[in-house]
């Protein structure tokens, strides 16, 4: 180390908070535009990687961004749920495999994918432990997700009551945990599947309860030769059991079994274009292309990005006017020790290279914050991809 | 003394405002000679230490030292001769506050002002520690050292490089007589040890016995040579 370095690292050392202050303005001035590109590099990988996995997602009509956003990310927007029976209907068409989404529900807070075996084929996720959901009232959980709650096969959980002070609204279900999926990197990490006719559980479209006939005296308001009316105090079941698995049954027809939506996964460019057209044109459903409106999606985030980027400008500008400030007064405040120095003989390159030393170790401190800061984050941007 | 002066002022006037006059007809200080410069405050000794420094300019005369004539030389030249021949102490040590003692008596190496190696340094400075009984608190900083402890400090810091000039500014201005007496003798002790000559400004006639010449600015006079401080 030269000597004006030396007094520039001790004068440093001997002004710890204002050197801090100094190099923690210099590492945000540095960090935010590079953590902020990292991150939209990798939040447009990664919405580009699942919008390019899932060609086609049907819904009801309405915002094309709330329906690609709730089928590839199951986040709960309100849109539309379109019928069973339009799910019944199309699949009926040749040209692809039709997977039918819902997303309306949620356990522990996190959200509970209905949908059918096509789905886990289409996004190749394959159990780690168990076996995907076969039978009513299975779960499948996603490994982060059975990670963070700490369940595995064989536990179970409930779903969340949604409306809680509601007694005419289905009660909870206690699913089983049949299986554990292998980690994915992507939204299915965090979420539980079951099956679509577990999801009508949830709704109170479907349900279970003791024989009527079997039931007890006490639970019998009226008994007729044609029917049986069952006290209030006859409770459903809130678990699918080998023992009442088959006494489950459906309260609504077809068309009034509401699913989210629909991935349809074509077989040809043209089938995903036939069928896209064809259902935009009509009344009562449409048809997107997520990796079109994640582009769109993206447009608005790159101009946040600029946006960011003039931020950060003005921020790099700030803090090279603090540094400027500092050194003022800290030439100020060392008027003293200048003119000791003077007057012992040092020359005024060598003072103007303490100065320098100065700012230079506190650049590269804050520098080399920067860099490990954007490091750690840029380590953990997967995740925070996922929360975004 | 025969050999050439280290030190010569002739027809020297300096002036600070209208409040300050110093005029010298002629000052002389030859090698190896310690010589303290005495007088009531406002005299005239710092400035006189100044301008035998090269700090100050004078208006009118001319300063030689070291063989060097300040008027012909530029603010750096200067400030290199006393960054390399010449040690200076002053009355309010003027230690940087964020060094040890071991770094403020090694600050000539810091600067530049020396081409030795850094362990030849280090060991002088010890020596020079040693000989001032500040061995144990070389690597205090400033602020955890006593008055006489920082002032012994700054002589070492004065005498690293061995100067041939020492220029001391009242360097027992506020120290103890006890202190004051062991700066001196530290300070003259080295002086003669490195052949070096000394310029003190000093209020203390106590010390005055130590040195080989003494010149009272204010009584205009100096063992035949001439002085003058209006």
């Amino acid at each position: 180390m030269t000597g004006p370095m030396v007094l520039a690292a001790r004068h440093i050392r001997h002004n710890p908070a204002r050197s801090l202050i100094i190099a923690v303005c210099v590492a945000a001035a540095c960090a935010i535009p590079l953590l902020v590109r990292v991150l939209v590099r990798d939040f447009q990988r990664s919405l580009v990687t699942r919008a390019q996995a899932t060609p086609v997602v049907i819904g009801s009509k309405g915002n094309r961004f709330d329906l690609t956003i709730a089928l590839l990310y199951f986040r709960r927007v309100e849109t539309d749920p379109i019928s069973f029976a339009d799910f019944q209907q199309l699949s009926t068409n040749r040209g692809g495999t039709w997977i039918p989404v819902q997303v309306r529900f949620t356990t522990r807070g996190r959200p509970l994918v209905a949908t059918s075996p096509d789905y886990f084929e289409h996004r190749r996720l394959r159990p780690e432990a168990g076996t995907l959901p076969l039978l009513l009232g299975d779960a499948v959980l996603g490994a982060r997700l059975a990670r963070e709650l700490g369940l595995g096969v064989g536990d179970t959980l409930f779903s969340d009551q949604r409306e809680v002070f509601d007694i005419s609204k289905p009660q909870a279900l206690k699913m089983h945990v049949v299986g554990v999926l292998a980690p994915s990197g992507g939204p299915d990490d965090e979420a539980v599947f079951t099956d679509t006719k577990t999801a009508w559980i949830l709704e109170g479209l479907s349900h279970a309860h003791i024989d009527p006939k079997k039931a007890p005296e006490k639970a019998v308001v009226e008994k007729d030769p044609g029917r049986i009316v069952l006290s209030e105090a006859l409770i459903d079941y809130n678990e699918v059991t080998p023992e009442n698995v088959g006494s489950f049954h459906l309260h609504a027809d077809d068309a009034h079994l509401p699913l989210s939506g629909i991935i349809f996964v074509p077989d040809s460019v043209k089938s995903g274009t036939l069928i896209t057209s064809r259902l935009n044109s009509g009344k009562t459903l449409q048809a997107a292309v997520p990796l079109a409106v994640v582009e769109d999606l993206l447009a608005y985030v790159l101009r946040l990005r600029a946006l960011i980027d003039g931020v950060s400008l003005i921020l790099g500008l700030l803090t090279g006017l603090l540094i400027g400030l500092v050194t003022a007064l800290s030439i100020r405040i060392r008027s003293r020790e200048l003119e000791t120095l003077r007057r012992i003989g040092v020359s005024r390159g060598t003072i103007a290279a303490m100065f320098s030393w100065e700012i230079v170790l506190l650049l590269g401190s804050g520098a080399i914050l920067a860099v490990v800061g954007v490091a750690v984050i840029s380590f953990s941007a997967p995740d925070l991809i996922q929360w975004l | 003394m025969n050999a050439a002066p280290l030190v010569q002022l002739e027809g020297v006037h300096f002036a600070h405002g209208v409040s300050f006059q110093l005029s010298l007809d002629q000052f002389e200080v030859h090698p190896g000679e310690a010589v303290a410069l005495i007088g009531p405050s406002g005299s005239g000794k710092s400035t006189l230490i100044d301008l035998i420094a090269g700090i100050r300019l004078p208006a009118a005369g001319r300063i030689r030292v070291l063989g060097e004539d300040w008027s012909a030389l530029a603010e750096e030249q200067r400030r290199a001769v006393r960054r390399t021949r010449i040690g200076m102490a002053f009355q309010e040590f003027e230690l940087l506050d964020y060094l040890t003692a071991r770094e403020n008596i090694l600050l000539a190496y810091y600067v530049g002002a020396i081409r030795e190696t850094r362990a030849a340094l280090e060991q002088r400075a010890e020596n020079l520690a040693a000989a001032a009984g500040i061995l144990a608190v070389l690597d205090r900083a400033p602020a955890r050292l006593s008055q006489g402890e920082r002032q012994r400090v700054a002589l070492c810091r004065a005498l690293l490089t061995r100067p041939p000039l020492i220029l001391c500014d009242e360097p027992t201005g506020n120290l103890d007589p006890t202190s004051a007496t062991t700066v001196i003798h530290l300070l003259l002790n080295q002086a003669r040890e490195d052949g070096a000559t000394v310029v003190m400004a000093t209020h203390d006639h106590g010390l005055i016995p130590r040195f080989d010449r003494v010149v009272d600015l204010a009584a205009l006079a100096n063992l035949g040579r001439k002085g003058h401080a209006p």
